[in-house]
């Protein structure tokens, strides 16, 4: 049982990594709560939901999710945490709990405060290892996950841009003296974030096989920020771990420990351990500042 | 005139920080300002890269008003910065930075560059993968001047590069901007150490709590006797 534990722990562990990583990247930039993170993507994956509904195969929908995740957090990031990004810690944080309500109680008008059976529609098999129960949605999340996660990191290191994000995160006034537009990078980094966060939630969706409206928030927001926490505010390869350890703890508390009361456990847990390391497991190693 | 200050006013809200001053800066010359900390210095290096903007007044550069351009915009038009405190990304390797310095170019010899500028810093290409941050000072002086010449500026502006330097590193940095201007490269220096700033200028400006009040060829600033007892200890 402990291996099928372990295998279903890595499938949750890169759900939550994919929801981390947009949120990290913004946190990481900006230092700032990003309380808007899972809400504003939600509306993408009902974009998503619907659009499955109408028959348009699962791979055009999640892209046109993905892209209405996308504009979305451009335009909440235009109009709601621009205008207030030197205003101190405080107003970003208010702001983004603002859109969070606007864009759930968006939701409820739209699509209902019920919760809807979802599923991608792929035939699900599984195969078995050694009694290990493998399901082929298992493969697929750990598969674009892991893709992702290579794709970023490579991205962030190698390119003229993913460096220029490099850059806005440790200044922003010595970023943009390179001639970096730090607005338009600021914009795509909070765009790529939810894109992401959209692929992380239907994952969630078909993992869980349901959606509502509340999902974004007490399934992503506050995952993503455990997580984030978890690993190390601002780094890559913290908030994919954070990830992984949230999952780990949620999977392992559930079968051994108590089901119903998972997350109260899972809470305690992480609230000792941040009283032990403040800073996560891997904070963003921040050289001397002179 | 590469440049052109005028009748420049910048605000921190009600506190004046520049009151109307007004400087140029020929092409190919070394033009440094001097003044005590607080003066205003960093205020106008800040508001000719774009990131403050003034109340009025106007900056000329190459015949184009960028009075109230983008800061990216202002690199791209050729006026690069060394701010003050250094400011290398420390994070990144000595490579990503000069990388970094280099995001407006297009054309293909960046990597030609890097190389030349390692040639000349023997120190920086040694290290080239370790982490800025863990540069001495002076390295990390040597490191963002190079990052700022990335750039290919036609308008170098350095803020206070000799600041928390070791006395033997500050003659070295100095030694470093009088070779980039003896190469032709058009450079406003900013520095508290008015007299090593004066020796190696050809313009000199001082600022006194946000106003300019002299301005003359640095070789007669060195002369006169006011600057001598206010700056150059008598």
């Amino acid at each position: 049982m402990f291996f099928q534990h372990l295998v279903n722990a890595l499938s949750v562990g890169s759900v939550y990594a994919l929801l981390a990583i947009g949120y990290n990247m913004v946190y990481g930039i900006l230092e700032k709560l990003n309380f808007a993170h899972g809400d504003v993507y939600a509306v993408g994956c009902f974009v998503t939901y619907t659009l499955m509904l109408w028959q348009i195969h699962p791979v055009l929908a999640i892209l046109a999710g993905m892209l209405v995740g996308f504009v979305l957090n451009l335009i909440v990031e235009r109009f709601a945490y621009r205008p207030v990004r030197n205003a101190g810690r405080i107003v970003p944080t208010i702001s983004a709990v603002g859109i969070a309500y606007i864009m759930r109680n968006f939701i409820q008008a739209i699509w209902g405060a019920e919760t809807y059976p979802f599923s991608l529609g792929f035939e699900l098999k599984s195969i078995n290892i050694g009694g290990v129960v493998i399901g082929t949605l298992q493969l697929y999340i750990l598969a674009i996950a892991i893709i992702l996660m290579v794709l970023i990191s490579m991205a962030l290191k190698y390119t003229k841009w993913g460096q220029s994000i490099i850059c806005i995160s440790q200044s922003i006034p010595t970023a943009a003296l390179m001639g970096i537009p730090v607005n338009k990078v600021i914009a795509m980094v909070y765009g790529i974030g939810a894109a992401l966060g959209v692929i992380g939630g239907i994952l969630f969706c078909s993992y869980y096989q349901f959606i509502f409206m509340g999902i974004g928030f007490s399934y992503g927001t506050m995952k993503a920020w455990m997580a984030a926490i978890w690993g190390g505010i601002g780094s890559l390869k913290g908030s994919i771990i954070g990830a992984m350890v949230l999952g780990l703890s949620e999977i392992f508390v559930s079968a051994y420990v108590s089901s119903a009361y998972k997350d109260v456990f899972v809470w305690l847990i992480f609230i000792v351990f941040i009283l032990i390391r403040p800073k996560g497991m891997f904070p963003a190693e921040i050289a001397e500042k002179i | 005139m590469l440049l052109e200050v005028n009748n420049l006013t910048v605000k921190y809200g009600e506190i004046s920080a520049l009151k109307g001053i007004s400087l140029n800066v020929k092409e190919g010359e070394l033009t440094t300002l001097i003044g005590a900390n607080g003066a205003g210095k960093t205020t106008l290096l800040k508001t000719i890269s774009g990131l403050l903007h003034p109340v009025s007044g106007n900056i000329i550069f190459n015949g184009k008003d960028i009075t109230n351009t983008p800061t990216d915009a202002i690199v791209r038009l050729g006026i690069s910065q060394c701010p003050e405190g250094r400011k290398v990304f420390p994070r990144q390797t000595i490579y990503e930075n000069l990388k970094a310095g280099a995001f407006v170019r297009k054309d293909n010899e960046v990597e030609k560059d890097i190389e030349n500028f390692f040639e000349r810093f023997p120190r920086l290409k040694e290290r080239r993968n370790q982490k800025s941050g863990s540069l001495s000072g002076g390295e990390q002086q040597m490191l963002v001047i190079c990052r700022a010449l990335m750039a290919r500026p036609k308008l170098l502006l350095l803020d206070e590069p000799s600041m928390g330097l070791a006395p033997i590193v500050v003659s070295e940095v100095f030694d470093i901007i009088k070779e980039l201007r003896d190469s032709g490269m058009t450079i406003l220096l900013i520095e508290q150490n008015a007299k090593q700033a004066l020796k190696i200028a050809d313009t000199g400006y001082i600022i006194e709590v946000g106003n300019i009040v002299a301005g003359d060829t640095a070789a007669e600033l060195l002369k006169s006797e006011s600057v001598k007892k206010a700056y150059l200890g008598g």
